[in-house]
Formats: structure tokens, sequence, C-alpha cells
């Protein structure tokens, strides 16, 4: 029920943040053709006058807004001021870059930080489970693009063992597109050395985003891994003699997995923002470098588009995060 | 230490091959590609519209135009026009075409097209556009001739017919496509056509676009002139020069365009080769005397205070760790008037006397908003931190207000900021652009800036007739007219030219005709493995 509600108060959320971005951008009182036509070409009338005419800027604002709104709900976001081609098209080709990068973050992340916590819980308060500790208080507090350059400058520089910033060889033939994803179009065109290349490119990027994560999951399932193994059913298992490894990943791992999934979901907005910088530092061509790129040169349309991508991530990452949780924990079905 | 390192190499790699990741990539290599890592600001890809520096590099790989700017960086050489010839009033310019000259279509070359083509320039009211401006009427008496009558005298119409937004496009698979060069031309579709899309007789054709991504040239088949040597140019986009420099490093890439002399010099050795040469780009003070905030302050004797206070030798060492040249006035080195010309000096002493005697013998403060970028190598922020040194020690005292470059922009031609600093990259090779947007004089882009609406005295009343008798002026004189023009607004003491950044280029080894050209940037087709 509560999945339906939220559903459905999208379209308003959508509306809510397409109006936010569309006063906040138009507030900041510059002149959004600066964007397109440059410094030395804004003191020349005919050509801004002419700018203006063919960008639909000689508007009122208010009808620019109604515009906006009236083309998005047809799918139509603009033409990006900067690429000159529709913001839909430039997303389109965008997104599966970034999909592919926070996806594997969140994989790599969840998996690492699972298995740190196993390894803290296990043998809590030894050396093992302070450098666990370490790593994930460096995890949380150490910038992603700092990460994100520390990695390039030890994997790629110095050790040369892995291919420094770019998500394919240039020299390389990129598969045809299907899902957009290279190391699924790669795959299914069954052209292993792009997909190696791809996924040799993906490593550093994938960690750099994905350590926050494993930091967070490490943290909070080691927490809730050590609750749990305190709990009696587990003492009762104990004295019936199963061991320890039984234990930790049959009796307490269900049950500490649902507050560390829900942390997972909802970190999937927050690893989109972080995509915003590393794919700065690593030259990954997705909606994150998007973001920025249109931010600075203030590329209205793409900024509207990329906010309300941002606002239909978030919110649906709170609806999966709902039915996992439902999922994993049949109290929560029925509200 | 270094079994450790071993140790811990060898159990890495282990992981990875048991991931199925280790080892070098078994990659199906193009021999024939180069990389090019820079940052793509491509805002079009119609060459008569789109105005950057990537636009300079792709359109002369993808366009020819009628002539070219020679490797000396001054002399016009035939590209499309075998020979030129301009009346001795310099207001007719006749090229005749090479008959050889052929699109990537296969269709000949005509003076038809070179007529579209500048007419479709002016008539796409872009930023390019202005060079097209001048052109009255093109006349076509045959095929291979074209003549073109401009408004008045301009000795310099040759450097501007070289620069790259002058592409000659195919007229006919052009308008196949539904774009003009008259009427509707606003709406033509020229953006996304060209985008997808070229029509032109350089060396090579467009293969794929994707914007901030990578943009990849093939080798145009039907090429009439000497074949390029790479059979595929990819610029990939790098932001900033630490990505650039990995780039190069890690073999992503042959060639690092937008370096700083510090990654440059970090480059390991076996794998870049850097050049580092004299460019005609430059940062410059700004003064505003009209300007409201200025409060009347800036007289001639206060700018002449300004400009002896600052230590141009000390600001290239702060800001470009010596990897640069002093500029004297708004016309830079290497440029039509600037040979000769006397760098100003730093003399504090004087400066305080001047400032004393125009009653700020306490100084004063001012505030100084400048766009927070990395222009050219020169990072904007360790220019503004040099110059409130420097002008601190005699008293002016600035408040230092980094702003977003669109920011900057809007203040600045609203004539709100009293002083600011800026940078300029030539759009072809030839002075006259600098006297049309810095020369302070009625129209002009820093009239306006630098308050002339509010204050018409800061007008230099000479420098129009110069400028008129310069693009007037026979070649054996014309030098030394454009130095008149430069002496004149150097005068003015309103733009002060701080600093030249060198160019840093670094390529992998093994690659020559790696260079700079003032039309052109980074001429593609005369890159060539060694």
């Amino acid at each position: 029920m509560v999945l339906i509600q939220r559903l459905l108060l999208l379209p308003v959320l959508l509306l809510g943040i397409a109006a936010v971005s569309f006063g906040l951008s138009r507030a900041t009182g510059v002149d959004p053709v600066i964007a397109i036509v440059g410094e030395r070409a804004m003191e020349d009338p005919a050509v801004v006058a002419a700018a203006r005419a063919q960008w639909g800027l000689d508007r009122p604002v208010a009808v620019q807004f109604l515009r906006h709104v009236a083309n998005a709900v047809q799918g139509d976001f603009g033409t990006s001021f900067r690429t000159r081609r529709p913001v839909g098209m430039d997303l389109a080709e965008r997104l599966p870059a970034t999909l592919e990068l926070v996806l594997a973050a969140t994989l790599l992340g969840t998996l690492v930080g699972a298995a740190l916590a196993l390894l803290s819980a296990r043998w809590p308060h030894g050396l093992l489970d302070q450098a666990v500790r370490g790593f994930a208080s460096a995890g949380v507090s150490i910038p992603v693009f700092l990460a994100g350059l520390l990695l390039l400058w030890l994997f790629a520089t110095s050790l040369d063992w892995l291919p420094g910033p770019g998500r394919l060889d240039a020299r390389l033939t990129p598969p045809p597109v299907w899902t957009g994803m290279l190391l699924v179009d790669a795959a299914w065109a069954m052209d292993w050395a792009v997909w190696r290349d791809a996924a040799r490119r993906l490593v550093l990027p994938a960690a750099a985003l994905g350590w926050g994560i494993a930091a967070l999951v490490a943290r909070l399932l080691r927490a809730t891994l050590i609750e749990e193994l305190a709990r009696f059913h587990i003492v009762a298992a104990r004295s019936r003699g199963l061991s320890e490894g039984r234990l930790l990943l049959d009796h307490a791992l269900p049950n500490a997995m649902v507050p560390a999934l829900t942390l997972v979901s909802l970190s999937f907005a927050t690893l989109v923002a972080g995509a915003v910088l590393t794919e700065t530092v690593f030259a990954w061509p997705g909606v994150g470098a998007y973001a920025l790129e249109s931010a600075r040169t203030l590329d209205y349309p793409a900024i509207m588009a990329v906010t309300m991508l941002g606002g239909v991530a978030l919110a649906l990452s709170g609806v999966v995060a709902d039915a996992g949780q439902a999922w994993l924990d049949p109290r929560l079905r029925d509200r | 230490m270094g079994s450790m390192t071993g140790l811990a190499r060898r159990a890495a790699l282990a992981t990875l091959v048991a991931l199925g990741l280790g080892g070098p990539a078994l990659a199906q290599q193009a021999p024939a590609t180069l990389v090019v890592a820079r940052n793509m600001d491509v805002n079009s890809l119609d060459p008569h519209r789109g105005f950057c520096d990537t636009c300079q590099i792709v359109f002369d790989a993808l366009y020819d135009t009628l002539v070219t700017i020679g490797p000396d960086n001054r002399t016009p050489v035939p590209r499309l026009a075998t020979r030129w010839e301009a009346s001795a009033d310099l207001t007719r310019w006749t090229f005749h075409l090479d008959p050889r000259a052929r699109f990537a279509s296969g269709r000949a070359v005509e003076a038809a097209d070179v007529a579209w083509s500048f007419r479709r320039l002016a008539a796409t009211r872009a930023s390019s556009s202005f060079l097209a401006g001048d052109i009255e009427r093109i006349e076509t008496p045959d095929a291979h001739t074209v003549t073109v009558h401009l408004k008045a005298a301009n000795s310099e119409f040759i450097g501007i017919a070289a620069a790259p937004y002058m592409a000659v496009v195919d007229r006919v698979a052009a308008e196949a496509a539904g774009i003009r060069a008259e009427g509707e031309v606003a709406q033509d579709g020229g953006d996304r056509w060209f985008g997808e899309n070229s029509a032109g007789s350089g060396p090579f054709t467009l293969a794929r676009y994707r914007p901030n991504d990578e943009l990849r040239l093939a080798r145009n088949a039907n090429y009439w002139r000497d074949a390029p040597a790479f059979a595929e140019v990819v610029i990939r986009q790098a932001a900033g020069a630490a990505v650039q420099g990995q780039l190069l490093a890690s073999g992503g890439a042959d060639i690092a365009l937008q370096l700083d002399t510090e990654t440059a010099r970090a480059l390991p050795r076996d794998r870049a080769t850097v050049q580092v040469l004299p460019s005609p780009n430059f940062i410059y003070l700004a003064i505003a005397p009209g300007a409201p905030a200025a409060q009347g302050r800036f007289t001639p004797e206060v700018r002449e205070a300004i400009s002896l206070a600052v230590d141009r030798a000390a600001m290239i060492e702060f800001v470009l760790g010596g990897a640069g040249k002093p500029q004297a006035s708004p016309i830079p080195n290497g440029f039509p008037g600037s040979a000769g010309l006397e760098v100003p000096g730093t003399d504090l002493a004087r400066a305080r006397q001047m400032l004393a005697a125009a009653g700020h013998g306490r100084g004063f403060d001012v505030d100084f908003t400048f766009p927070a970028i990395n222009s050219y190598g020169a990072d904007m922020s360790l220019v503004a931190q040099r110059l409130q040194q420097d002008l601190g020690r005699v008293g002016i005292r600035l408040r230092l207000q980094p702003a977003t470059f669109p920011v900057w922009v809007q203040q600045m031609r609203a004539a709100q900021l009293p002083m600011t600093i800026g940078y300029y990259a030539p759009d072809y090779f030839g002075s006259a652009q600098y006297v049309n947007f810095f020369g302070i004089m009625e129209g002009t882009p820093w009239f306006t800036r630098a308050g002339g609406g509010n204050l018409p005295s800061i007008a230099n009343g000479e420098l129009r007739g110069l400028l008129t008798r310069a693009l007037a002026a026979p070649e054996a004189e014309r030098e030394a007219a454009f130095q008149a023009v430069a002496r004149s607004m150097m005068g003015d003491r309103i733009i002060l030219p701080l600093l030249s950044p060198d160019l840093v280029i670094a390529h992998r080894p093994g690659l020559q005709g790696v260079r700079y050209s003032t039309c052109c940037n980074l001429p593609l087709a005369e890159i060539r493995p060694r």
C-alpha cells in the first residue's frame, strides 16, 4: 500500500523538482545566452537576439516553464545549450555508463563490506577488527575524488597494473549498442577483447565509488552481527554444538541483512551523486560528468533534466528499499 | 620492502587473473589510430556555428579553407586557393581555386561552394559570424575564381580567410540535408546534422561524435592532397591536466594538449616528449574607470601607477613556474604590431609617488571579482593572489572575489567590476581583432565594460583612425602601422597584459609534426609516426 502511494506521488514530486530547479536556475540572475554564444559574442546584439529567438529565451519566464513541463511530460526535455542535441538523447547515451559504474560500485562495495563485517564479527575487538574499523573510517571520510586520484596514481601510474582514465581504450571499436553497458554489450557481441578492457577499466572507478559503501556496510553489518550473535537463539544454537561459521552465516547474517540492504538501497542515490566526481576524475562519460559540465556552463535544459532524473532515482531507490525490506521481513508486508 | 611489494603484486595479480581481468588487454588495436586527450569545449560541429578551441582543430581537419597559416605561424600559404591577389585599396580579394580540389563526396570544389559557405557564416548570426561581417558581396566569375568584395580595406582578410570557421562546405550535400545559407538559417538544423555528418574537402571525415566523450575522425578516402598518416583520429574528453597526464602516461592517449608545467614535469620521460612553445594567448588586468564602483579613482595617473606596481616577471614565475612570456600590449607576441614593443617595467617608488599625487597616499580598497578558472595553463586564482600582493605594496588593497565564469561575464558586461582579470586567445591570425575587442573606442566590448557609457572621456580618440590606416597599409608599412595602434592602446592603461602562458604539449615519443598553429590550433593532418 505504501509502495503504491509512493509511486502515485512520484508525478507530484517531479513537478515540484521541476519548479524548484527552474526557479533556482533563473534566480541566479545570469543570462543563459552567455552559455550559448560565449563571452565575446555577447557584445553583438544581432547574435544575442538570434540566440534568444532560437532557444525560446525571448518568451516570458512563466511561458518558458510551462512549455518545459508540457514538453517533459511528452518525454522532450529540450535541447542542450552545450551539446546542441536533445537532452533525452544525451542522457540515453550516458545513463548506461553511470548505471554500469554505480551497479559495479554497489556490488563491489556490498561484497567487500559484507566480507569485512563477517571477519570483524567473527573475531571482534582483535587486530583484524581494528583494521576493518580503520578501513571503514577511511572510507567514509576520504572524499571520492581523492580516493580516485590515489587509486589512479597507485594502480595505473606507479604499479601499472590497471589502465588509466577512460571507459574503453580509444583504439578499440565499441560493440554495437544494445543496453549501452559495455560489459553487457561486449558479452552479447562476444567481443572478449573489449569486455576485458572494459572490465579492467571499471575496477578503479568502481573501487573509488564503492569504498564508501563498503565502509558503511562493514560498519553497520558488523554492529548488527555482533548484536545478533548475542541473542538467545544463537546462544542456544551454539550450545547445541553448531560451528561459529554456521552460526554466523546461517543464523546471524539473514537477520542482520535487513538494515544493511536498506542502507545499500538508499545509498544508490548517494552513489549517483558521488558519480559526478568519480566520472570527472576517471574521464567516465556518464550522467555525473554531464551534470557537472551542465552546471558549470548554465545549460538550463540539461540541468533540469538531470535534476529530475536524480529525483526519480532517489524516489525509486526508496521504493526498492521498501520492497526489499518487505521481501526480507514478512512483518512489513501488510503495511 | 622489495619482496613485500613483489608479494603484494603477485597476490593482487592472482586475484585479478582469477577474476579474468589480469594481464595486458588483448586489444585488437588498430595501429593507425591517434588519440588526443583534451577538454572538449565543442559547442557545435556546424562549422558556421561552432566557436571553440576544439572546434578549430576539428574544423581544420574536416574542412578546407582558402588559405592556411604556414609553420612559421605568420605566412599565409595555399590550401584550396593556389594563388590570390588583393586590389590596391585592399577592398577586393580574388582567390584562384585548385582545380584538383574534391569534397569527400567526390564532387569538385567550386567557387559557388566558397560563396555559399561565406554567406552562410554571416547568416547564422553565430559567435563566429563576425569573420564574414565585412564581406559586402562575393563574385564567382568562373568555377575556380572567387572575388570577395569588402565593405572597407582590410589587409588582414587573408588571415581571416585562414580561420577554420571560414570552412568551405559542400553546398550540394548540405542543401540536400536542408542546410541553408539564406532565409531561415536559424532553424536549418545545422547543429544536429553537422553533429552526425561532415561535408568538407579536408583530410578527415566525421565518423562519430559523442559530446563530452569522444570525437572520431576517419581518413578522407577522397582527399585530394597527401593523405594523412593516421587512418583514424580520436579526440577523447579529459577534463583537466591531471587526467590528461594520466591518459598519456598510461598509454590511453598519444597527445595531451592542455597540460600545465607541473603535470608535464611529472610525466615519465620514456612515455612523453614535452614541448613548451610560446603562445599568442594572454592573461590581462582590466581597469574600468567608468564603473560606478571605481568611484572615479582610476585616473590615467592611477592606472599608470597600477601598471608600475605589477611585477610581471615574478608573476610568470609564481603562476606558471616560469613557463610564460611577458607581453607589452593587447596585441600579442608574434602578431602584427608587436615586434620591438617594450614591456612596462616595475617601479614601486614611482607608483607610490603617483598615487600620492593623485590623492591616494594612504591607498584604497577595491573589490576584485575574477573568474575562478584555469585558462591556458594559468590558474586565475593565482594571478589574482599575485596581483593582490603586488598592488598591496603600493597601498591598493584588493578584496578578492572569485566567481563562476557566467557570473563574471555578466558583471563585467554590465560595467560592474572596477578591476578584473581576463584571458584571450586569437580567433584568426591578425591584430585588428584585438583593437576591435580591447580598444577603448565607441562600439567595442571593452569601451562598454570599462564604463565608457558613464565616462566617455576615457575614449581613445586616435585609435579608430590608426586602425583604419593599419588595415589599409601596404604590406611594407603594415608592421609599423599596427605598432602605432599597439602603442596607442598601451597608453590607455586600461587593458594591461600580465603574462602570455607558454603552451605545453606532450606526446608519446615516436610522433612528429605535433605543433601549435595560430590559425588552427593543432593541425592533425601533419602528425605522423616518426
